[in-house]
């Protein structure tokens, strides 16, 4: 039996009628358009489908849509404002920290939630936080850096 | 997944009768082992019940006979982060710290955790070396089961159909233990363990006046090893740490599989007591 549910998705209200068994991984790509959040193992262990609900970073494939009622989403596509890559997003496109970018939407998502909760963090804080997004291509140094150098950029300010 | 109801009760009473009335209904908390087990077909609910609005079941506080009481749908995150549990005894929170990732942790309970029941859980070996229990509440009324009688095989525990556990009780004394969790894997991190030790110890002068160790993926559950704990009290740990090292070897009994041989898991958990016993006594 289908249940209505009612959240924010990067900032917007959202009402929409789903199956229990819905996945918001599924919810967030095939009916709402938000594709930016990446399928890729399925089974919460690499973070390409990694958002942020209700400010802790978690991955998307391991949620059913029937248990954001009532939370707040923000997805990759919540980090830019009017068409402008949001300082995070512009430290990993100039510390090179993007190839194939698969990896990226996850990675970001677990960096914002980070620095949303720690502005300063260390290096094993990025670390961590990162832990569970995998990345085929980088090296993940790159990906460090543009996270840390992203905190000199805020305090900068 | 196969489709299923879905419901999300307010109170515990709630929860526990509709588990009660509902033979195919399965409890939902963080969902990290649930949903995939439910993708694989594992298990086929035809009603999943959700704790995320049952307060009851969250939350960490502080008993009036200074246990640690921690709600079994706290996310591990919680217990990593909460400044009472580090306070208290920071062993639960550096166990609960090495299980999968952040984004697992900031939805995967530490309920979730101990009732999957897998022999490889993190949490399980610190609370059995720090002699928590476990506080359920069913249709029949509440009960309280010590971990050591609460794992009883392979994602098999003591709770009878409606009964959910509640809430973790560490009792007051662990805090005053030294207590220390090793797990072993390849990776640092989204590893299922394989090996793991972990020591509560009450040390005077060098002697063992009390000590609980605990071993993780080495049986079909978590284990405390009493042969090897008797052999310790009263003994100069230092001394004594190889010897017991051997004799812990012989109370488990670790299987092959695709992450490690038995005899490796064996050795294993030898110099990962060891290791312990001696950073346990560093000072």
């Amino acid at each position: 039996m289908e249940r209505q549910i009612k959240f924010t998705l990067n900032g917007e209200s959202i009402t929409v009628k789903v199956s229990p068994n819905r996945l918001l991984l599924d919810l967030l790509r095939e009916d709402l358009g938000k594709m930016g959040t990446k399928f890729a193992c399925g089974y919460g262990e690499c973070g390409a489908c990694a958002v942020i609900l209700d400010g802790k970073a978690v991955n998307s494939c391991l949620m059913l849509a029937v248990e954001v009622d009532g939370c707040e989403v923000v997805t990759v596509e919540g980090l830019s404002k009017n068409g402008e890559l949001s300082d995070l997003q512009q430290s990993f496109v100039e510390h090179g920290a993007v190839q194939c970018g698969f990896c990226t939407p996850g990675m970001l998502m677990s960096a914002e939630a980070l620095l949303m909760d720690i502005p300063n963090p260390t290096k094993e804080d990025i670390k961590l936080a990162i832990a569970g997004n995998l990345c085929r291509c980088t090296g993940y140094v790159k990906i460090v850096e543009a996270i840390g150098s992203c905190t000199k950029l805020e305090a900068s300010k | 997944m196969n489709n299923f109801d879905y419901r999300d009760p307010e109170t515990i009473e709630e929860l526990i009768s509709i588990l009660s009335e509902n033979p195919e209904s399965m409890l939902l908390a963080g969902g990290t082992d649930l949903i995939n087990e439910m993708k694989e077909g594992k298990h086929t609910p035809r009603l999943v019940v959700s704790a995320r609005k049952i307060n009851e079941m969250k939350g960490i506080s502080l008993d009036s006979d200074g246990s640690l009481n921690i709600g079994a749908a706290t996310t591990l995150s919680e217990v990593v982060n909460s400044p009472l549990v580090k306070n208290f005894q920071e062993a639960i929170s550096a166990a609960a710290k090495t299980v999968g990732s952040t984004q697992v942790r900031n939805r995967g309970t530490i309920g979730g955790n101990v009732c999957h029941a897998s022999p490889a859980a993190d949490t399980a070996p610190v609370l059995l070396a720090l002699e928590a229990k476990a506080n359920v509440e069913g249709p029949g009324g509440q009960r309280v089961i010590p971990f050591t009688e609460f794992f009883k095989g392979v994602g098999k525990t003591a709770l009878q159909q409606g009964e959910v556990l509640k809430s973790i009780s560490v009792p007051a004394g662990a805090s005053g233990m030294k207590c220390l969790y090793f797990k072993l894997g390849v990776r640092k991190a989204m590893e299922i363990t394989i090996a793991s030790v972990a020591v509560a110890v009450s040390i005077s002068e060098g002697y063992c006046k009390d000590i609980r160790i605990a071993l993780g993926s080495v049986a079909p559950v978590p284990i405390r090893c009493s042969r090897t704990e008797g052999f310790l009290i009263g003994k100069k740990v230092r001394e004594a740490a190889e010897e017991a090292a051997q004799a812990v070897k012989n109370e488990c009994s670790p299987i092959d599989d695709i992450r490690a041989t038995g005899e490796y898991r064996r050795e294993m958990v030898g110099n990962l007591l060891k290791k312990a016993l001696i950073i346990l006594t560093a000072d």
